[in-house]
């Protein structure tokens, strides 16, 4: 999958590339794909960048359930597998196979799942990424590891600010000059609080 | 009103930024995030239309309402009600869907069928899922994943641009696929068809019977074979 395409960066991807996240040059693009293995159909959300809302991040148990159910296998399997290898060298006669016979199939299986262990700790945290607006409350899917998560909303933090302060669009309706004004004094980081908040 | 991505507790952040950790009262987790002023902005307001006066214009949709703004598509008169914004862009309600279902243009569409991964995954999800069996699965279904790679060729493979590469997959092994399978039948005709004429040849072996020393139904078999036996000599 291609890093850009027209005026659109891509933030992130999931697992085989399934859904994306993008950011454009007057929006978030999060391409929603549902299939196996590979997008069947994919499905465009489009958030506006002055329309946002919020953005919220919370840290899940996910990864940790993850690392039990990889670890625990692989501890228990590699266990078995090397006391079964051991005894297989001191057996004698036909219980030499039946050994190694054991011990094989539970070292294979304890190896993948240390594969899949590792690669879980190396992925790190899971999250949830959170987007909302005033229609609609998305949670961002191919942002689901707590360290790219967090990169990418220092990365959509200033730009979503920028865009909200008057940016390409500007302050719409009746309300638009009041709420510029009232946005100009927070995006200079000052922590007000609106009413409704 | 932020509410919390695991419990949908509202959660309060400072407006337009820092990025902020507060504690969940719901989930008792630390939510990091940042909140903006985008509710004042006109999004989800309702604005109620209103009735058109003598000599005004009024909507193309609903001519009892006073026309507010004009379709940038068709260039229609539209009310507040009849109209949506699209980044910026006003458009009377038939004009976006025309846009988003019909013409499909990259900024407004909705959803793609992305033909050339179900042909993909037609022929290799039997092959990864169903040990032996799978393959003869897969080749049933290749004249319909050809059929599919060939029907929807030109056919938009979703809003991320993606090579032919998958395309040209789907059409080579679902080919491939194809001559294995018809060579594969043909095969089995040509053998079943050597294996009678093998049967044929194994009667025609039989050796006559001596001086008629054969049992009735000996004779009955000397006879036939006799009479192919007969029938090949005169050929």
């Amino acid at each position: 999958m291609k890093r850009r395409f027209d005026d659109y960066e891509r933030l992130a991807r999931g697992l085989f590339g399934v859904s994306s996240f993008w950011l454009g040059p007057h929006d978030l693009l999060y391409v929603r794909g549902t299939g196996v293995l590979l997008p069947f159909v994919e499905e465009y959300l489009r958030f506006e960048t002055a329309r946002i809302q919020s953005v919220a991040i919370v840290r899940t148990r996910t990864g940790m359930v993850l690392n039990l159910i990889f670890g625990a296998p692989a501890v228990a399997l590699g266990v078995a597998g090397a006391l079964a290898l051991r005894q297989a060298g001191a057996a004698v006669g036909d219980a030499v196979f039946l050994f190694y016979a054991l011990a094989v199939p539970a070292l294979g299986l304890a190896a993948v799942c240390l594969v899949l262990l590792v690669i879980n700790l190396v992925l790190g945290p899971t999250c949830r990424f959170q987007i909302q607006t005033a229609t609609r409350v998305a949670r961002v899917r191919p942002l689901s590891r707590l360290r790219p998560a967090r990169r990418v909303l220092a990365q959509l933090a200033p730009v979503l600010t920028a865009a909200q302060a008057g940016g390409p669009e500007g302050p719409e309706g009746p309300e638009g000059p009041e709420g510029s004004e009232r946005l100009g004094g927070a995006s200079g980081l000052a922590v007000t609080e609106p009413p409704g908040l | 009103m932020v509410p919390c991505p695991l419990c949908s507790a509202p959660l309060t952040f400072p407006v337009g930024g820092p990025v902020l950790a507060v504690r969940c009262p719901g989930c008792r987790r630390e939510v990091t995030g940042v909140a903006w002023l985008a509710r004042d902005r006109g999004a989800g307001r309702i604005v109620r239309p209103a009735v058109v006066v003598d000599g005004g214009a009024g909507c193309f949709s609903c001519p009892e309402r006073a026309a507010t703004g004009v379709c940038a598509g068709c260039g229609s008169y539209t009310c507040p009600g009849c109209e949506a914004e699209w980044f910026g862009e006003h458009l009377c309600l038939r004009c976006l869907h025309a846009r988003r279902e019909v013409i499909e243009a990259p900024r407004f569409r909705r959803r793609t069928r992305v033909h050339d991964n179900i042909a993909l995954m037609l022929l290799v999800l039997p092959l990864l899922f169903i040990p032996f069996y799978g393959i003869f699965l897969a080749m049933l279904a290749s004249p319909v994943v050809l059929f599919l790679v060939i029907r929807h060729r030109h056919a938009p493979r979703g809003l991320p641009p993606r090579g032919p590469f998958r395309w040209w997959l789907a059409g080579g092994l679902a080919g491939l696929l194809l001559l294995l399978g018809v060579a594969g039948i043909g095969a089995v005709v040509y053998s079943v068809m050597a294996i009678s004429g093998r049967a044929t040849e194994v009667v025609v072996e039989v050796p006559p019977p001596a001086d008629g020393e054969a049992s009735g139904a000996g004779v009955d078999e000397v006879a036939v074979d006799g009479e192919s036996m007969a029938g090949e000599e005169e050929r």
